[in-house]
């Protein structure tokens, strides 16, 4: 085991969170490492210095801010200075979006009237003249051969 | 009459307003300090530890077990200090070895008092490594707890207590020998 490791037990023996199956090793290894008995002694040091800045004050503000409220599940975030949460920026993403939308939907109504308009018509040109049909004693005779199904 | 905490809970789960200004009573500091030393800036802190509490209140029917209220209580700050420090992320790539954030203190050593160099070489550790020096030097939060809060392993936190240590006493190291 090297020092790196027996350092990172000293962390763990400081905070009482040792294994205790690894104490007597570190111990052990602590009476005959110069280097580690160092980074014990600063780490301590660190940790003192980690307490003595500890204290801190609350704001009043923050215990009228809390306390003050008349329901606290009613959410009130006092920082929205971001642009995109402002009422104003909400209210133009909304109409971009609507707009983007309508847009989409315009194209594609126009280009389907287009596509639509542009489609070769099917044409079946009768090649032999019609035949003529009686009905009740009434010849019907095919005047144009022009357009139509042979059938 | 002073009541238990567990006692607070089961009245805040019946929403009884007392209770919460009980609980915040006894965690604002702890809950603000946290905030304050994690965001480095007053007006952030404060508006996370408002949310903070704001959402304690609100779903504290969500609350598992009375016994970790602190630790999700930690986690609710934590998730409101995520959010503040990834919209002021700068950007930049840094290497998952380092300890530092961007900023490298060195110059800091020059003529300043101890303690004040450890608040600044502390707001200068990267967000992982100074939340877990905050919960266990600051509120004494043990290795399960941490762990809790921050959705990590024990053996990660040991890991990230050790490294932080080790780089602010590498630092501090002509002011203790």
């Amino acid at each position: 085991m090297n020092c790196e490791q027996y350092q990172e037990y000293i962390s763990q023996l400081i905070d009482g969170e040792l294994d205790n199956a690894y104490e007597a090793s570190l111990f052990e290894h602590l009476g005959s490492c110069e280097q580690c008995r160092t980074f014990l002694k600063n780490i301590l040091s660190l940790k003192n210095t980690l307490t003595v800045i500890r204290p801190m004050t609350v704001p009043a503000s923050l215990d009228q801010r809390v306390l003050s409220q008349s329901s606290p599940t009613v959410r009130q975030p006092m920082r929205h200075n971001l642009f995109w949460h402002t009422e104003k920026a909400q209210f133009s993403f909304r109409a971009i979006g609507l707009a983007a939308i309508l847009s989409v939907l315009t194209s594609f109504a126009v280009f389907s009237l287009w596509y639509t308009s542009h489609q070769p018509q099917p044409t079946v040109v009768c090649l032999t003249p019609l035949p003529e049909v009686e009905v009740n004693g009434y010849v019907i005779v095919a005047s144009s051969p022009t357009k139509g199904i042979n059938q | 009459m002073v009541r238990t905490e567990n006692e607070r809970i089961q009245l805040l789960l019946h929403g009884d307003r007392q209770a919460f200004a009980e609980l915040y009573e006894h965690h604002k500091t702890a809950i603000y300090r946290y905030c304050l030393r994690m965001l480095n800036d007053s007006a952030a802190a404060e508006d996370a530890a408002q949310e903070t509490f704001i959402k304690m209140f609100a779903n504290i029917r969500h609350l598992q077990k009375t016994e970790s209220f602190l630790s999700w209580l930690f986690s609710i700050a934590r998730n409101e200090v995520m959010m503040h420090l990834r919209r002021n992320r700068r950007n930049g790539v840094q290497s998952d070895e380092d300890v530092w954030d961007e900023t490298t203190p060195y110059d800091l050593t020059i003529s300043a008092e101890t303690t004040e160099i450890v608040q600044r070489l502390l707001q200068n550790l990267k967000s992982e490594y100074r939340e877990v020096i905050l919960l266990r030097e600051y509120e004494q939060l043990s290795y399960t707890q941490i762990a809790e809060i921050t959705s990590n392993t024990e053996s990660s936190v040991k890991s990230r207590l050790f490294k932080a240590r080790k780089a602010l006493t590498k630092r501090l190291k002509e002011y203790y020998t």
